[in-house]
């Protein structure tokens, strides 16, 4: 099922799609710009597709694109070309949204005008020199089903916006290719995501995937994980190791967060890139290795080069005319709505999820109910289906929320999101409350979920003031470990993961930071994974 | 007159207003019906010979539609003659009629479609 909006002065081309095209939801007919503008903006990022016709007989002063003190003339050819001038304007509000324009190439002066408008690539002229059922039914499934096709990949969603199209089709064609890949972007954007669920997955090798964090290892031991070790070659080397370099013979080798590349294995690094070959410390035999290799960074690698933090001919080695930016989640909100949509599928699937679910489904008489993501209005009930009813407030707190995690937070977020709907409803049920097969993603908890940490100085001796949540627990000290956890991880986050000042917040001296970090260690907490979302 | 006899300073309006015929009747006359399952072809011809355009909710008819677009100069055009012929066809009792003449009203629509697609054509040759 699309949206797909209708721009037409005439109610008949909706009558034709409606009855030819069922299966989707069509809006309008929009008879003129001023209609378009509140359906797109009524409509918002749900549309996937438009058709929009050329000739409008409507009245003059809803024509866009009249002279100054029209002639009749001037009016007559407004009409006639109106469609290109709405095309023009709806280009401006909505660049990468695709559009049919409702003519056959054959009416030259068109294709012309829609050329000198650089608005080919989402624009589609009619396969079919005549407009009827048949031609509009074969070029809205053509479009769908091709957009459809490079939505997504596995775990990996690109979306629908002309950037991650792009992006996808440069990753698809460096995939294939025998060079290595640079991928950048901020803390989340899915670098390793991408590096295994398409890089590898697209790249047609048979060996093994294999992922190193560069971030979390310790500096001396690098070069021994990567290239192997023979026993002895260094103090606690008990056995003969092969490498990542080995293990990943024949398949991909991702190196994450590479910025962080010892200089002296960085020379390494180039010798094995040179000579396609990897020489275990403490042996004298280079072994042959055919391997894929993907790097990432949440840093620029060039100003790292800039900086002497990473070597010249290293970086000039790892391609980087062929590097690969993945955008931060702030800048993909095209695909907001439908980013929500895959995560909530997603978290649906974890366990944890499946299980408060069937919970839930014993209340409703299905022992586990399909789970339907609805917008809008509450919908008709449908037997074993339970209906997460996602409110526009809801979606516009997380629209408009930062994300400086990114994907990973969006992810944790979402997944927080219906723990907390599933299991507040599972309450709410047993008390008789509310239809049952409709659970309101609302927008308190969001709100709450979002909330981002307030330290202020509090202007007086008393010291900081902090919001938490509190969550009933089995125990008073389970209540009081939760609520240490999230005061210790939002000081992590609001001091950038400097223990000595966070020591100076909580003991009023930085020396204490090893003490801190015992306890922070204690906690569960863990520096790995909240040091991305810090960077 | 046939449209390659226009004086070419006359040319740039007329292809303009057959791009307007081109559009509002070679368009729509065969909208529905052309590829109307053979059950919804009386209801589909019915649609596009006498609803052919809309103008602020009232509809127009494919003949009033030729009518307002009919390019008076050429009624020698064998075009603009084959339009006359085959609107004039085309003022049958779609109630009554029967699944062969059903047929070839729908063939006639198509042929109306043909024919002002060729007119424009053969007027943008004129032209350049």
């Amino acid at each position: 099922m699309a949206d797909i909006l209708l721009i037409d002065d005439q109610t008949r081309t909706l009558e034709l799609c409606r009855r030819v095209m069922p299966e989707h939801e069509w809006h309008g007919p929009a008879r003129s710009w001023k209609d378009t503008e509140a359906q797109l903006k009524a409509l918002r990022s749900r549309l996937d597709l438009v058709l929009l016709d050329v000739h409008f007989d409507i009245p003059e002063s809803d024509l866009l694109g009249l002279p100054p003190n029209p002639q009749e003339k001037d009016v007559r050819r407004a009409r006639r070309r109106q469609g290109i001038e709405i095309l023009q304007a709806l280009r401006k509000a909505q660049p990468e949204l695709p559009v049919v324009l409702m003519t056959s190439r054959g009416e030259i002066g068109l294709e012309r005008a829609a050329d000198r408008h650089e608005i080919e690539e989402y624009t589609y002229f009619l396969d079919d020199d005549e407009v009827d059922g048949g031609s509009l039914r074969g070029q809205v499934e053509g479009i769908l089903q091709a957009r459809r096709g490079t939505e997504r990949d596995g775990a990996v969603y690109w979306g629908r916006s002309l950037t991650m199209r792009r992006i996808r089709q440069r990753l698809l064609i460096l995939a294939r290719g025998r060079l290595p890949v640079i991928l950048e972007g901020e803390t989340g954007t899915g670098k390793s995501l991408v590096a295994r669920d398409f890089l590898h997955a697209r790249s047609g090798r048979k060996g093994a995937f294999v992922s190193v964090d560069l971030s979390t290892m310790p500096k001396d031991l690098v070069a021994a994980h990567l290239f192997g070790s023979l026993r002895g070659a260094y103090t606690g080397s008990v056995s003969d190791r092969r490498g990542a370099f080995e293990e990943a013979d024949g398949g991909t080798l991702f190196l994450d967060e590479i910025g962080n590349l010892p200089d002296d294995v960085q020379k390494m690094l180039l010798t094995v890139l040179q000579e396609g070959a990897v020489t275990r410390l403490g042996d004298t035999k280079a072994r042959k290795v055919d391997v894929k290799l993907v790097v990432a960074t949440n840093e620029e690698l060039r100003e790292l080069v800039r900086a002497r933090r990473f070597r010249a001919d290293l970086y000039m080695r790892l391609n980087p005319g062929c590097t690969v930016l993945l955008p931060a989640l702030k800048d993909r909100k095209m695909d907001f709505q439908k980013l929500f949509g895959f995560a909530v599928e997603k978290a649906i699937e974890s366990a944890h999820i499946q299980e408060l679910v069937a919970e839930y489904g014993k209340n409703l008489g299905a022992h586990s109910p399909r789970v339907a993501l609805v917008t809008g209005a509450v919908p008709q009930a449908a037997p074993g289906t339970l209906f997460l009813l996602l409110p526009s407030r809801t979606l516009a707190l997380m629209r408009n929320h930062e994300w400086p995690g990114n994907l990973r937070e969006f992810a944790m977020t979402v997944d927080n999101l219906l723990t907390i709907s599933l299991a507040e409803a599972i309450g709410t049920h047993l008390a008789g409350r509310g239809r049952p097969d409709v659970i309101q993603l609302r927008p308190k908890t969001v709100r709450d979920l979002l909330r981002a940490v307030r330290l202020e100085g509090a202007g007086d001796d008393s010291g900081w003031s902090i919001q938490l949540h509190v969550r009933p627990h089995d125990g008073l000290n389970k209540v009081a470990q939760d609520i240490e956890r999230q005061y210790f991880k939002k000081l992590y986050f609001q001091e950038k993961g400097d223990f000595a000042a966070m020591a100076r917040i909580l003991l009023g001296d930085a020396e204490g930071a090893r003490k801190v970090q015992l306890r922070f260690n204690q906690l569960g907490l863990k520096v790995r994974e909240l040091k991305d979302a810090v960077a | 007159m046939r449209v390659e006899d226009v004086d070419i300073e006359a040319l740039g309006d007329l292809v303009d207003d057959l791009a307007d015929l081109r559009h509002d009747l070679g368009k729509y006359i065969g909208f529905e019906s052309r590829t109307a399952e053979p059950g919804r072809l009386r209801a589909a011809l019915a649609r596009d010979l006498h609803a052919t355009r809309e103008h602020e909710g009232r509809r127009e008819s494919c003949w009033d539609v030729w009518a307002r677009l009919r390019p008076a100069a050429l009624a020698d055009d064998p075009d603009v003659m084959a339009i006359d012929q085959a609107l004039d066809a085309l003022r049958i009792d779609l109630d009554t009629a029967d699944d062969r003449v059903l047929q070839a009203a729908k063939e006639r629509a198509s042929a109306v479609t043909s024919a002002t697609k060729r007119l424009h054509a053969r007027a943008l040759a004129a032209r350049r």
